[in-house]
């Protein structure tokens, strides 16, 4: 969800399925939804009725597994011996029965043992913390410093071979691998309110660890026994292939590996295939129970997602959605006459298990040479994927545009292809992103960053790239640009990589900025600064600006006109004075009440009840009347139009409000 | 940089310490007496030679004095005789240190050729896939990969054995020949068992290079990278396989241990004269110096590789390299 544009419409999934997570699930719930899942379902049916047979060999298997039958030695399978004999005539599918109870057993053993021990330890370590802590994970590293096997083996070489040893041996290596995952989980709880809340309660430690920490820790703990099972299964079959395991005539599975391929390698290698398949697919289906779990819990990353369209470029899907409505809305062919700019009819769809969320609803926005436009917009009002989408930077999926053109110095940036987006993208439209944190590659140096930018576009070599990039970033506004080329993203200020940011999008002098929220993730001392760069380095170059913010006091001495965006459309645009000082739309009006401003200091701010309708969940009329002071039954009757409001002066301003020219709203001074 | 790998370098030490703290005690709480061990075993000791062995090996000492000489003539780079194959009035010419010497460049070229196969198909298909999520590519090697994660090397290797070596003839099915002998014949004895080893760790590999690249793609300096107008190969190639790589290699480091475990079977399978069959023959006939000695090196091993891949990690990861 790192993506605005994926977030605006994430906000829905990404709410309910954190309801779903929040607390524990409940047992039963996790059950189902595993049951749902076919691969864990076929895994979980077969390990049952794997333990079944191994609990009930005696009943179950056709012959006694150390039954010698020399006559009849390594015979393929056949209906006698389902899965042949081996060679010494003893019924394969017995011992692979018997074999079972030896592996699994085993297994379950060391993963309860590793895991009761890890428990306490872990336990006490995460919640004291402090020099417990430190001791007790001093120690727990160097085990985790020794490789496995080696320490399975240092241990297992200590006594006599056997199930028994085996459990052992590898029962101490599991713990440290296990203490170190309770202890992080512990830690990552105790932080919790709740937890603290416990605290000062009062409550005893003991009582905390049990109610309050446990069930929290429950399901990574879970997952970790399962992955855990399918190691010691590795691992057990490992020791008992290096002669380590039960002796013989027992044998578990590795130790049947272990003597076909030793004894019979290069007679009848097929023998390999049944302990060799059974180890594996047993590991197998512990491993999908495993994946199923963590989908489930939710402790990790869901397996399904949609494939992508195109890396890099939104998808543009006119013709199936032309196809659906019956009249077509007018287009003028390359948009506005005298717009750099001109964004007509444009609609982008989500697309997501529940169908298409129009989340920009035939959004039109001109914008003129030098001109600068700021579009406002609360969030999930649709003003950052109609931003992206004149970069077509919207991901697809889950993103789609369906409707419209945008035309940008006499082409339709819908039409063009990814190699022809590429050279507009970054030469003649720059865009600067709302969090500088993030949107700057940490791997690489400023210095680079800045060259890159030019060296995509344009031939310069290294000593050019660089007087440049000192040249932008001096225009920017940073001190010493010499010190700051060699640096690192994490090593600058917030503000002083939105400067980076911005330089970077300079660099090739792009004839329109598209700023979405610069200000936003940074300290108010600091947009103020931003802001000021941002209108200086207009003024300096002459470019258009489109200016996305949900903040309409910077919009005020920035911008020459408004557009306001709600739920998907605009519902009104006018030039700056006009807006503020007669706002049309109810909306509008709301925002500025929402303002604060100097010489208001008496009043009380405006609140707006309520909260944007869903994409799902628009209503047929007015999408705003929900939330309206003034709204009647002919706001809910049909779909409002935008049309131009009677009263302003030219150019006209555009409102979508069936009471525009009856209502009188209060603007700001 | 500099700081990081001395401060690395200086917590192997106590690691080190404790290691062979841990081993040399185990050895103590073996039921076999080594004295007998050291005398020539159960069948041929007579109480004289098991009472000599005794007093040359200073068994009557206290535990940890014993460690203690052990641990000197250890920093020394003496890891004392082999138990079983020299007695005490009859020094051989090799020590547990020769041998490990001998045997530690076997070790090593297998994990080394190992890494490198796992690698091989691991960074092609883990950026395929991470590029086209669900892409035909990407079920294909998640499939492969559960299927190599479920599939030990060990269970994979005697098929390979019978595969190529016994069926087709095309490889030795076991054996070795020194790299310095003849390196083509070394390649030939190496491959089956490198790449039984190869196999389950490259897919671990495949599957965290995939989702790291899936992750990265999504990020919003990649979304920088296209807006500035990047291609996909520079925004694929240049910006997000260097962020994806940084947790693919934290994986990489934490299979390392893995690998090293995995190199004492496959030595076994394949009869290659590494540490591991050392290690595995020793434990068989309780030959404490032995164990000790391999241990200590296959502890090395696996600490050094994983400081091998934490320098590369902060070689790409510039947060630690210039906070670190």
């Amino acid at each position: 969800m790192s993506i605005d544009g994926t977030n605006e419409v994430g906000l829905l999934t990404g709410v309910e399925s954190a309801v779903e997570l929040t607390g524990v699930p409940h047992r039963e719930a996790v059950f189902r939804q595993l049951m749902r899942r076919r691969g864990t379902l076929i895994a979980m049916i077969y390990l049952t009725l794997l333990s079944l047979a191994a609990i009930f060999a005696p009943l179950v298997s056709p012959y006694d597994p150390i039954d010698q039958n020399t006559p009849i030695r390594l015979s393929p399978p056949s209906w006698s011996h389902l899965l042949g004999t081996d060679d010494l005539g003893r019924d394969f599918l017995s011992r692979l029965i018997y074999g079972a109870r030896i592996s699994l057993g085993v297994c379950l053993s060391v993963v309860a043992i590793a895991m009761a021990v890890a428990l306490v330890v872990g336990l006490i370590s995460g919640y004291f913390g402090g020099r417990t802590d430190g001791i007790l994970m001093r120690v727990n590293d160097v085990g985790l410093s020794i490789p496995p096997l080696v320490l399975a083996l240092a241990v297992a070489g200590v006594r006599e071979p056997g199930a028994v040893t085996v459990a052992i041996a590898l029962s101490i290596v599991f713990i440290f691998g296990f203490t170190r995952l309770v202890r992080g989980s512990t830690l990552a709880i105790r932080e919790e309110p709740f937890v603290e809340a416990s605290q000062a309660a009062g409550s005893r430690t003991r009582r905390i660890l049990s109610h309050r920490i446990l069930p929290n820790v429950r399901s990574p703990l879970l997952i970790a026994v399962t992955f855990g099972i399918a190691g010691a299964l590795v691992a057990e079959a490992g020791l008992a292939y290096l002669g380590l395991g039960p002796r013989p005539p027992e044998a578990s599975w590795g130790s049947m590996l272990q003597q076909a391929s030793e004894r019979v390698l290069f007679v009848a290698p097929w023998q390999l295939l049944v302990p060799g398949i059974t180890i594996a697919i047993t590991i197998l289906a512990f491993t999908v129970v495993g994946e199923g779990l963590r989908d489930v819990l939710g402790s990790g990353r869901t397996g399904r997602m949609p494939r992508t369209e195109r890396r890099g470029l939104t998808t543009v899907e006119r013709a199936a959605y032309l196809a659906t409505v019956p009249t077509p809305p007018t287009h003028r062919p390359g948009g506005r006459e005298d717009a750099l700019l001109s964004i007509e009819h444009l609609s982008v769809e989500f697309v997501s298990d529940r169908g298409a969320a129009r989340v920009v609803d035939d959004v039109s926005l001109a914008i003129r040479p030098g001109e600068t436009v700021g579009l406002v917009g609360e969030s999930g009002s649709g003003k950052t994927v109609t931003s992206l989408s004149v970069m077509r930077l919207v991901p697809s999926p889950p993103g789609r545009i369906v409707e419209g053109s945008i035309w940008f110095e006499g082409q339709d940036l819908l039409d063009l292809s990814f190699k022809q987006m590429r050279e507009i993208r970054g030469a003649r439209i720059s865009m600067v992103f709302q969090d500088p944190m993030t949107s700057l590659d940490p791997t690489f140096t400023v210095g680079s960053l800045l060259a890159e930018a030019q060296t995509i576009h344009s031939k310069v070599n290294r000593g050019q790239a660089r007087a440049r990039s000192l040249e932008l970033l001096e225009m920017v506004g940073i001190p010493a640009p010499e010190s700051r080329l060699g640096q690192y993203p994490h090593q600058l200020s917030g503000g002083l990589r939105q400067r980076v940011m911005i330089a970077i999008a300079l660099a090739n002098e792009p004839k329109l900025l598209i700023a979405d929220e610069p200000t936003t993730a940074l300290d108010v001392t600091i947009q103020a600064q931003i802001l000021d760069l941002l209108r200086s380095l207009q003024r300096e170059l002459g470019m258009a600006v489109l200016f996305v913010t949900h903040d309409l006091g910077v919009i005020a001495d920035l911008c020459d006109r408004v557009a306001v965006m709600y739920a998907g459309q605009i519902v009104e645009e006018a030039a700056v004075h006009d807006l503020f000082e007669r706002p049309q739309h109810p909306y509008t009006a709301g925002l500025l009440g929402a303002m604060p401003q100097v010489g208001r200091l008496d009043e009380r701010l405006a609140v707006i009840r309520g909260q944007v309708p869903l994409p799902h969940q628009l209503p047929a009329g007015c999408r705003f009347e929900a939330r309206c002071d003034h709204a009647t039954d002919a706001c809910r009757a049909a779909p409002v139009m935008l049309t131009e409001s009677a009263g302003s002066p030219a150019p006209r301003s555009l409102v979508r409000c069936v009471r525009a020219d009856e209502l009188s709203l209060r603007g700001a001074e | 940089m500099l700081r990081l790998i001395v401060r690395r370098l200086l917590v192997i030490v106590p690691t080190l310490l404790a290691v062979t703290f841990i081993v040399f005690m185990l050895m103590k709480l073996d039921q076999t007496d080594p004295a007998v061990t050291a005398a020539g075993g159960t069948l041929s000791a007579t109480p004289e030679r098991i009472a000599e062995a005794r007093k040359a090996l200073h068994l009557d000492d206290p535990v940890l004095s014993q460690y203690w000489r052990w641990l000197k003539d250890a920093v020394q780079g003496d890891l004392g005789q082999s138990y079983t194959r020299c007695v005490p009035e009859r020094p051989c010419a090799t020590t547990v240190a020769d041998e490990l010497a001998s045997r530690v460049p076997v070790t090593l070229g297998l994990i080394g050729i190992a890494t490198l196969f796992a690698l091989l198909f691991a960074v092609p298909l883990g950026i395929l896939s991470g590029l086209r999520p669900n892409g035909a590519v990407d079920r294909g090697a998640r499939v492969f990969a559960s299927l190599a994660i479920a599939v030990p090397g060990f269970v994979l290797a005697p098929f390979l054995k019978g595969l190529f070596a016994v069926e087709l003839g095309w490889l030795p099915p076991q054996g070795y020949v020194r790299l310095g002998e003849d390196p083509l014949q070394w390649l030939r004895f190496i491959v089956l068992p490198a790449v039984a080893l190869a196999v389950g760790i490259g897919a671990a590999v495949t599957r965290q290079l995939r989702g790291a690249l899936v992750d990265e793609l999504d990020t919003n300096h990649i979304r920088t990278s296209w807006a500035i107008g990047g291609g996909t190969r520079r925004v694929v190639g240049r910006h997000g396989l260097k962020n994806a790589s940084i947790p693919a290699i934290t994986i990489l480091g934490l299979q390392v241990a893995a690998l090293v475990g995995g190199a004492v079977i496959i030595e076994q399978i394949f009869v290659i004269p590494g540490v591991g069959q050392s290690l595995i023959a020793a434990i068989v006939s309780g030959d404490a110096p032995t164990i000790q000695g391999c241990a200590v090196v296959l502890v090395i091993v696996a600490i050094t590789m994983s400081l091998i891949v934490d320098i590369l990690y902060a070689l790409l990861n510039p947060k630690v390299r210039v906070t670190g």
